[in-house]
């Protein structure tokens, strides 16, 4: 299966859901990284306010008295190492690490109290930190002394990305799980809503040639019940199909008998010297020509079955295809005297077709009316065009035909003649337009209650101009 | 003239050699592909009917090969095959003509003198038609043994006529033969030297029937009943 329905299906299923699900982490991740920030920056800023709250003014400096446990938590803490300075009423440095650099930053305009809070992210010792600067009043015992000292605390990054190391890992875990559940429930749907195609593909792989009853559906999804349909339709005209073949078969083997039945008879009869020799074997060449007749139209029919679909339509000028079979059968028109005229207009006409397929056609209407034409009879073969179509129109001053034969003389082996007409030559025509999307018509000239004779019309779609 | 049929079929090959014989040939049979192809080469015919599933090489195969080594003689292929793409095929395969069976007698004939006759092999038979004969040296044309007197354009037209007797030839063609080089004769002219020539073919067993629109034909008048096709 090159376009497997499976595997669309997952990729149009797990490709979404992927894509929501890794962006959903990242902003998952980010507002993680967030809270724990925030978090952290507030523990910054308890040991900052602790650092504050212990700062004296003495004789007006800046007095920094830190409990040794006090800075304890700067060295082991915890996993992360911290670090502070503070700087005096001047800005300048009073206790605490003086490597650590100095707040540079302003103060952002918040309201009163927050504003003297900032955080940073700086660097010391070479790695990354986040620093709490807290701008701490101090106020001496007398009036007018003191003023605004700065505590920085700073804390490596390590717990903050540890933590967040372990958020991200654990929502990939539920994320991927939740997609590996999604496509393995599509999977087994999948397969579940696939199973009565797989059944449908073995009945028919393992079907017989020539059975050609509808397909059996039991359980098939509606959606496909019109394939189906299509398939069964599709049957049902080939078994018609089969069923006019058999038919043509049977008739054609029939129909090949009864010239060497005939043969046979005539033999017979010569040989026994009921019949003169000479009259025997014009008779038996008669029923020869028959024979030769039929089989030449059964290989014809077989041929446009054949080439169906072979070779595109070429454009055919309808005159030189008139004029070749003209004179093809021109010695039979001469034998009865017939008075032919060829009609042509003073410009080709080019029809979309194959040559030996127009060929083959008007052959056949114009046997059919030189048979049709009394001995010294007019006859004219009349090559006409007008805006969409080009015409053949085969003109013959015989009886005509009856109304009830019009249609049946198309089917195969149905002729007009009982002894001479192979009963095929109306069919290929038939056949000829099917194939170049022509039509056919059989005309009684001045009404069916007392034809002048017949015009057999077969017409054919102008081919593009060139 | 010789000619070789390569036929594997026993009865085909005697009757096409009686026939041909009476016809006033001389005929050599051969049922295999490979000893026709030897004959070709080594006592070769004036020409060669070639049917086409023959045992040993196959009839397109003798075909190539003998006209890859240069061999000219004038091969007529008949075949029971009959499609057009096997006629395309024997005629690019060097085929000078083709033939479908069944096929008639004198339809055979007139190829094979045609051919003859266009390789330069038969010359002096005079063509006839009903009573009416030309004798091809003087171009002179007969009726039994009165010569008839024609005008140079009726005689190109009737000269034309009886190359194919019972054939029909179309307008344009002859046109162009009864009026060599001239451009500025109405196409109908052709219809006034017919009329004049079929005045004249009165009482020599050969009539010109015209067909109107598409062009001219010979025939003999008492001619038995031609064979529809």
């Amino acid at each position: 299966m090159r376009h497997s329905l499976r595997r669309r299906l997952l990729a149009w299923i797990i490709g979404p859901i992927a894509l929501f699900v890794a962006v959903d982490t990242v902003s998952l991740y980010r507002g993680a990284l967030r809270s724990i920030n925030v978090a952290y920056d507030r523990t910054l800023l308890a040991s900052a306010r602790s650092i504050g709250e212990l700062l004296a003014v003495k004789d007006g400096k800046l007095q920094v008295e830190l409990p040794y446990t006090a800075l304890e938590i700067f060295q082991v803490g915890n996993a992360g190492r911290m670090a502070y300075r503070i700087d005096g009423f001047d800005g300048e440095f009073v206790s605490g690490y003086a490597d650590l650099p100095r707040y540079a930053g302003r103060l952002p305009q918040r309201g009163a109290y927050q504003a003297l809070v900032d955080f940073v992210d700086a660097e010391y010792h070479d790695e990354p930190v986040r620093m709490a600067a807290l701008y701490q009043p101090v106020v001496g015992a007398r009036p007018g002394e003191g003023g605004i000292a700065r505590v920085q605390v700073a804390e490596t990054l390590e717990v903050r990305e540890a933590l967040a190391r372990q958020i991200l890992l654990d929502t990939l875990l539920r994320q991927a799980l939740l997609v590996a559940v999604v496509g393995g429930v599509t999977w087994i749907a999948v397969s579940r809503a696939l199973r009565p195609v797989e059944a449908l593909r073995r009945a028919l792989r393992t079907r017989d040639a020539r059975d050609l009853s509808p397909l059996e559906t039991p359980g098939l999804p509606g959606e496909l019940q019109p394939l189906v349909g299509a398939a069964n339709e599709l049957m049902q005209r080939l078994a018609r199909l089969l069923g006019l073949q058999r038919q043509f078969v049977r008739d054609a083997s029939h129909q090949l008998r009864t010239p060497l039945a005939v043969l046979k008879i005539q033999a017979q009869n010569g040989l026994a010297g009921h019949a003169d020799a000479r009259a025997t074997l014009l008779e038996m060449q008669g029923t020869i020509e028959r024979a030769i007749r039929l089989a030449n139209q059964m290989l014809a029919l077989a041929k446009l079955e054949q080439v169906h679909g072979e070779s595109a339509p070429q454009p055919v000028d309808l005159q030189e295809v008139s004029a070749e079979v003209a004179l093809d059968l021109a010695p039979l028109m001469a034998e009865r005297g017939l008075d032919f005229e060829l009609v042509a207009p003073a410009e080709a006409v080019a029809v979309r077709g194959h040559a030996w397929m127009l060929r083959e056609l008007l052959r056949n209407l114009l046997h059919n009316a030189i048979r049709a034409t009394p001995d010294g009879g007019a006859l004219s073969l009349r090559i006409e065009r007008d805006a969409a179509e080009g015409r053949l129109v085969v003109r013959d001053s015989g009886p005509g035909i009856g109304p009830a034969l019009r249609e049946r003389l198309f089917e195969p082996f149905h002729t007009g003649h009982p002894t001479a007409g192979s009963g095929l030559g109306l069919t290929i025509c038939r056949e000829v337009c099917e194939r170049l999307g022509g039509r056919i018509e059989l005309n009684n000239r001045g009404g069916d209650a007392a034809p002048a004779g017949l015009d057999a019309v077969a017409a054919f779609p102008l081919a593009a101009r060139q | 003239m010789k000619l070789l049929v390569v036929e594997d079929d026993v009865a085909m090959a005697q009757a096409l050699q009686l026939a041909l014989e009476r016809r006033g040939f001389e005929v050599e049979c051969c049922a295999d592909g490979g000893q026709a192809l030897q004959r070709l080469r080594h006592a070769p015919p004036d020409l060669a009917l070639l049917d086409l599933t023959i045992p040993g090489l196959d009839g397109l195969q003798v075909l190539h090969k003998a006209r890859a080594e240069g061999l000219s003689v004038p091969i007529v292929v008949l075949t029971a095959r009959g499609a057009v793409g096997d006629r395309v095929q024997g005629l690019n395969a060097g085929a000078d003509d083709y033939l479908a069976k069944p096929f008639d007698l004198d339809e055979l004939e007139a190829r094979i003198r045609a051919l003859l006759r266009r390789h330069g092999r038969e010359q002096g038979a005079p063509q006839r038609c009903g009573r009416l004969s030309l004798e091809r040296e003087s171009g002179a044309f007969y009726v039994d043994e009165r010569v008839l007197e024609l005008t140079p354009r009726e005689q190109a037209l009737l000269k034309a006529l009886i190359a194919q007797p019972g054939h029909a030839v179309a307008k344009d063609k002859l046109f162009r033969v009864v009026f060599p080089m001239e451009s500025e004769i109405q196409f109908e002219a052709i219809e006034v030297v017919a009329y004049r020539l079929r005045k004249k073919l009165v009482g020599s067993g050969a009539s010109l029937v015209t067909l109107r629109g598409l062009g001219y034909l010979l025939r003999a008048e008492d001619a038995a009943p031609a064979a529809p096709r």
